[in-house]
């Protein structure tokens, strides 16, 4: 699990970060972990928009944006409904922390340089999430609303990826 | 089919495509009685978004009778005809899409969003 983890870890290197690991995380951590990771996306979303004039990749982006908007106001109602508030942690930190190099890896980029890298960044991104999800979150998390939760939105995200590797074969 | 053409002229007339977006789903309890505005024999039937997939993915009904989306899924959906013949509105979770069906045919539908979804309403006549 480790090694697949990591090989699909390499586009967002800090996912995988030691110091920062994505296990062991309370229940509250991970629903912290999750948004964040929501909201990182939905960044790259926007980051697209901005730069990117290629049609499919602004339908991808405005996906993303929409889905990962969704995703997230559920997770404030499941929340809100177990009267419970997201932890920050040190995974969710990682998450951050990465994501803003590749911000600036993107920003830096323009036309099919851009689409290819934004392409490339969503099918790693997804990859990524994915594998810690379903084979570590899904197993750790102990409160039942929040695993069907985490599961509900392992489906979207396993949509996007697969959306997003047609992407990747797109942009070459 | 043009769309001058009188079957699809009159799918339109008979077509109300009644967006429930922005409304919470019916409950159970209440799901027959929505859609039971004359007091006709129609039947009302539901198809479940669930997983990124239709479900029935192909319903048979009859014309007049009431086709409800509701979307359980976190990601908005809509159910979008290939031909352009009907479209919900964004349906996010919970929200229910309506239509009733016109004329008999057969129609292909999608998500706008998710174009891997597929779906099939076959109308039959309701004679």
């Amino acid at each position: 699990m480790f090694r697949n983890l990591i090989i699909a870890s390499v586009a967002f290197v800090a996912i995988s970060t030691p110091a920062a690991s994505q296990e062991n995380l309370n229940d509250l951590e991970i629903a912290h972990a999750a948004y964040t990771a929501d909201l990182i996306d939905i960044r790259y979303a926007h980051i697209a928009l901005a730069i990117s004039d290629t049609p499919e990749i602004r339908e991808f982006a405005e996906l993303m944006i929409r889905d990962h908007t969704a995703v997230n106001e559920g997770a404030f109602e499941l929340l809100a409904e177990l009267n419970a508030a997201p932890q920050d942690n040190a995974f969710s930190q990682a998450l951050l922390a990465g994501a803003k190099e590749k911000n600036a890896e993107l920003l830096s980029l323009r036309g099919a340089a851009f689409d290819r890298a934004y392409a490339a960044n969503e099918h790693g991104y997804h990859q990524a999430v994915n594998e810690i999800v379903g084979n570590i979150w899904l197993n750790d998390v102990q409160t039942p609303e929040l695993k069907d939760f985490l599961a509900q939105a392992l489906v979207t995200f396993q949509i996007h990826e697969g959306h997003a590797a047609q992407m990747v074969k797109a942009t070459r | 089919m043009s769309l001058r053409s009188p079957l699809r002229k009159s799918f339109y007339q008979h077509l109300m495509l009644v967006s429930l977006a922005g409304a919470m789903s019916f409950p159970p309890t209440t799901f027959a009685a929505a859609a039971d505005d004359g007091g006709d024999s129609s039947t009302v039937h539901r198809i479940t978004i669930e997983k990124f997939k239709y479900g029935p993915s192909i319903l048979k009904v009859k014309t007049g009778d009431t086709i409800e989306w509701v979307n359980k899924d976190f990601a908005p959906h809509t159910a979008t005809a290939l031909d352009d013949v009907f479209k919900t509105e964004k349906l996010k979770r919970g929200d229910v899409g309506m239509i009733v069906a016109g004329a008999p045919q057969t129609i292909d539908y999608t998500c706008q969003f998710h174009s891997n979804m597929k779906g099939q309403i076959v109308i039959e006549s309701g004679d």
